[in-house]
């Protein structure tokens, strides 16, 4: 750090040296970290899936580490606009977004069950992705209009955004995602001030949804069924390889490049990359992972703590509530805990979307967390002293 | 201002509330990963560790079953095959769709093939197809990595070249039953066959051999990953059974379509060059899985493919036993060789007349001409003489009544009717008149085509205590003898004057000559000539409606037809071979059987004196070159 210190001087006024003095560089860091561990995982992870798909062994790794790349750039690019750009490239992309998983309605291509990607030759793009950052941002937007001015209808109009977000996405169908939004915006709804009576009741609204997915859905029903009817010994064939692989890794793993159930492990580099990981390099990774997930919320949430702009708060709350609640989910799935969704676990998991809308997501945290005046170099020290004050 | 700063209070509560929620689930998380990684783990890994080593058990081949020359009968070749381990599938109907896109299988043969799986062990495996062509095997291996729980296997299935041709003898193996479950570990190896009938299930130990191991190590999956050590097993033993495969052929092609059995006993040993029950069935069918309509076609023939009639097959032996019924009667002097009995067609006794075969009778009839021409009145009144106690002594004394073991299985003792067993089994008194029908080898008199070609046997060498044999030798070491003498040295004491040989022994020479019986079915002359008897018994009582109609034998069903016998050997002057051939409903014994023993008996003359000639010309060659 201290050579870029002196390579960007604090009082170069350019907009790198601007963004370099402002950025939350933890924050960054963080990211970073993740995108190297999952390029790292699925050249571990892809090749055995790879080969059962009759693919080169590389081929998902390599892809991966153009989609990390350009994940790479569009975190950086984000980061560097100013919290006005960010707000509107935000809403930009949820309207697209709304546009775009509207369409894979009509021409979407059709992957287990259901449509959720639209063919963009030689790479597909999920839409939905990118939908729940877009719609994030546009609804702290609208709550942030309302806390400014009493009479802006900001509460119902975020609302009604949302109902119809989750009508398209339970349309294509896509339960997990449609909780997923709908968690975050439950987040920005708690931030916002609702009374927890409110939220109570969108818990329930949730469960009553929930209910419904299960019979109007019949791979949500089967996956459910097969969840709750099934004892230890008897899950589904993948969350059971996923928990021998847990076990087969212990504490330490068996080493890079030694796994075995990883071969057998359905999605091993996309939804179960988790499991895959914890066999080679054992649970104290996993708990690394997790400890790089957690600190990445928490260094969100200390922002927010001496932030006076609501928009900022509520946005930056939302957006990494999505990564935050995403990873939980994933890594709940692969440990058992819960159903399995299709969600993949962010930054990590193979696939373009999933990564880039990723960077994205974080992109406009570290936009809209960019302090107003120049940090002091070093990290501890910012830290030290929050947690001083 | 106040608002504000309400406003921030409450953010900031709120985002503590997040961030202690954030902190609980990541605890959470954290605490399941080290719950299952560390905890469940280490069970795990345990369990693991004593899985990592397998030992596979390797099949040995069978031992081979081969003819008195060594010509293969049952062999062993490679058999490309598909097993399951239901434990390993995991889910079962994915690799069963994945399996039909490189096999087919049918509807019926997938809901059979599931209903197996379900009812074997988890770790057993299970026969998916077998008998593959190498194609296929190809293609199933190529795409067995996807298959889990699917494992090929090239290994070696029992085959038998000549199919049906010694079924009988020989018999089939097939999977081990759950009662045939021994404690040997081999049993448990997929595919496994163990002998099921004749040769294979008597000397099953001995063809087995002695299972081999292979230590692998396997991963989490059981998939072999390395083999560690390999200590191939001890193949099974080598049987050699007696039969001549040539003389097989020539019985069984003799015997066309009809329904019977042919047995020759080779005098220099007492073992069966011949040992035929015809039809036979495929026993490779049996191995390889035999077809429900193949199976019920078999089940209905009226000629009993399935049966053993050589051995398992019990007849009334009709009139082959006279010569036995004569030796008894000169044996206790109840007649003379030269003694006439007078034959009128007719034989009163009691409130009854029985006949002779002859509708007008014979005449006067000597002992010769008796068994020449087979006169039933002349034997009526020898069984008269006689009395059943000392007819029956005789009968068992030559074999029948009595269990020949071979080794084929299933070997009928058959019936020697006697006052006692009169009693004891029916439950009734012996009545006079049974004696007249065993004399001429109906009533209640049962008898194997088997037992008949051993009376035949003694009838031609005098001796008694013989032990038939099928098997010659096992692993190369011959078997002096499979089972028990028939007659022990005591019973074989019973001296028969040499004198009363030669006339019974002369009675059967004129069964083949000029006004015998089976005068056509003679031999060529250069071969020697045969001695023998004909026999014909009565499958359903003769009434006296039939006799007033006089119905010939082909006017009748085929059921109701009687079945014929020959007994005989040859040559007389140096007796070599001895047979028994029947021929089930085939009508009498002088036409529809003792032509087929005289043209087997050819065959396996001929066979000799060639090969006895080859001997000579060898020797004289080599004698040539030593010089």
């Amino acid at each position: 750090m201290k050579r870029f210190d002196h390579l960007l001087s604090r009082a170069d006024d350019s907009i790198l040296a601007r963004w370099w003095w402002t950025v939350d560089r933890f924050l960054l860091v963080l990211v970073v970290l993740l995108i190297a561990i999952g390029l790292l995982l699925s050249f571990a992870a892809s090749p055995a899936v790879a080969e059962r798909l009759g693919l080169s062994p590389f081929h998902f790794a390599i892809r991966q580490s153009v989609f990390a790349g350009i994940s790479l750039v569009v975190l950086l690019g984000v980061s560097l606009l100013d919290r006005r750009d960010a707000r509107r490239v935000g809403v930009f992309v949820g309207l697209a977004g709304l546009v775009l998983v509207a369409m894979t309605l009509i021409v979407g291509e059709t992957a287990k069950g259901a449509s959720r990607w639209l063919d963009l030759g030689p790479v597909a793009l999920q839409p939905s992705e990118f939908l729940k950052p877009g719609l994030i941002v546009m609804s702290a937007w609208l709550l942030a209009g309302a806390m400014h001015e009493r009479r802006f209808p900001g509460l119902s109009l975020s609302l009604l955004l949302m109902m119809a977000a989750a009508a398209l996405l339970l349309a294509q169908p896509d339960v997990g995602q449609t909780l997923l939004l709908g968690t975050a915006f439950s987040i920005q709804l708690l931030i916002f001030g609702v009374p927890f009576a409110w939220l109570g009741g969108i818990v329930a609204a949730v469960g009553g949804l929930l209910i419904g997915a299960y019979f109007i859905f019949p791979h949500v029903a089967q996956r459910i069924d097969a969840f709750l009817a099934s004892g230890p010994e008897g899950h589904l064939y993948q969350v059971a390889t996923a928990l021998r692989a847990l076990a087969v890794g212990g504490l330490f793993g068996r080493g890079p490049g030694e796994g075995m159930v990883k071969k057998v492990l359905p999605d091993a580099h996309t939804d179960f990359i988790f499991a895959a990981a914890g066999e080679e390099y054992g649970a104290l990774a996993g708990i690394i992972l997790l400890a790089l997930y957690a600190l990445l919320v928490l260094r969100t949430l200390t922002h927010l703590l001496e932030e006076d702009d609501p928009f900022v708060v509520l946005a930056a709350g939302g957006l990494v509530s999505i990564v935050g609640l995403q990873a939980a989910i994933n890594i709940g799935v692969n440990l058992a805990l819960l159903p399995p969704k299709g969600m993949t676990l962010p930054f990590i998991s193979y696939g373009g979307s999933s990564l880039v809308a990723s960077a994205f997501t974080i992109g406009l945290v570290l936009a809209f967390t960019r302090s107003a005046r120049p940090r002091r170099a070093g990290l501890t020290a910012g830290m030290m002293r929050r947690v001083r004050a | 201002m106040k608002a504000e700063r309400e406003r921030s209070r409450r953010f900031t509560r709120r985002a503590l509330l997040l961030a202690g929620a954030q902190g609980a689930l990541t605890t959470l998380l954290a605490g399941r990963l080290y719950y299952l990684a560390v905890v469940e783990g280490e069970r795990y890994r345990t369990r693991a560790e004593a899985n990592r080593i397998a030992l596979r058990l390797l099949a040995p081949p069978r031992g081979e079953i081969v003819d008195r020359q060594g010509r293969p009968i049952a062999t062993n070749r490679r058999d490309y095959r598909l097993f399951l381990i239901p434990e390993q599938a995991g889910d079962l109907a994915a690799t069963l769709v994945k399996l039909k896109r490189v096999l087919p299988i049918s509807p019926g043969e997938e809901r059979r093939l599931i209903a197996r799986i379900r009812r074997s062990r988890p770790d057993r495996p299970v026969t998916v197809a077998q008998n593959l062509p190498w194609d296929r095997f190809a293609a199933a291996n190529v795409a067995a990595p996807d298959l889990p729980g699917i494992i090929p296997d090239a290994g070696l299935t029992r085959w038998y070249p000549d199919g049906a041709l010694n079924a009988h003898a020989v018999g089939y193996v097939g999977p081990p039953a759950p009662d045939e479950m021994d404690g040997d570990p081999l049993l448990g190896v997929p595919g496994f066959r163990i002998g099921k009938r004749g040769i294979e299930k008597t000397y099953d130990k001995v063809l087995r051999g002695r299972a081999g191991g292979l230590r692998v190590e396997v991963n989490a999956y059981g998939r072999v990953i390395r083999e560690l050590d390999r200590r191939e097993g001890t193949p099974g033993a080598e049987v050699k059974l007696s039969l001549d495969l040539d003389l097989q052929r020539a019985a069984v092609r003799r015997l066309g379509e009809e329904s019977g059995a042919i047995a020759l006993v080779d005098l220099k040993d007492d073992s069966l060059c011949v040992y035929v029950s015809s039809p036979g069935f495929d026993p490779n069918a049996f191995n390889l899985g035999i077809s429900r309509e193949n199976w019920q076609a078999m089940l209905k023939d009226p000629r009993r493919p399935l049966i053993d009639k050589c051995a398992a097959g019990l007849y009334p032996p009709g009139s082959t036993i006279k010569p036995v019924v004569a030796l008894a009667a000169l044996h206790y002097g109840v007649t003379s060789p030269e003694e006439k009995i007078v034959c009128t067609g007719d034989y009163p006794y009691g409130d009854n007349v029985w006949h002779c075969w002859k509708k007008h009778g014979h005449g006067p009839v000597s002992m010769i001409d008796g068994i020449a021409r087979s006169c039933d009145v002349y034997f009526y009144e020898l069984a008269q003489r006689l009395g059943i106690e000392r007819l029956a002594r005789f009968l068992t004394l030559f074999g029948l009544g009595r269990r020949h073991v071979l080794g084929v299985g299933n070997e009928q003792a058959g019936l020697v009717p006697t006052p006692a067993w009169s009693r004891a089994v029916r439950g009734l008194p012996w009545h006079g008149g049974e004696t007249l029908n065993v004399g001429i080898g109906q009533g209640a008199l049962m008898a194997s085509p088997l037992q008949l070609a051993v009376m035949s046997a003694m009838l031609a060498t005098g001796r008694r205590n013989m032990s038939p044999r099928i098997v010659a030798a096992v692993d190369g070491v011959p078997l002096e003898s499979a089972g028990d003498p028939l007659a022990t040295e005591e019973e074989a004491g019973v001296d028969i004057d040499a004198d009363h040989w030669r006339v019974v022994r002369s009675g059967m020479e004129h069964v083949l000559r000029s006004g015998g019986t089976a005068h056509h079915a003679r031999l060529p002359r250069k071969l020697g000539r045969m001695a023998g008897k004909t026999g014909t018994a009565q499958v359903r009582r003769i009434t006296d409606a039939d006799r007033a109609e006089d119905r010939a034998q082909s006017d009748r069903p085929w059921q109701e037809r009687h079945h014929a016998w020959f007994i005989g050997y040859a040559p007389v002057s140096r007796p070599r071979y001895a047979i028994s051939v029947l021929v089930e409903h085939g009508g009498g014994g002088s036409h529809a059987a003792a032509p087929v023993a005289r043209d087997l008996m050819i065959e396996a003359l001929q066979r000799e004196s060639r090969a006895v000639a080859d001997e000579g010309s060898v020797s004289s060659a080599g004698g040539r070159e030593g010089r």
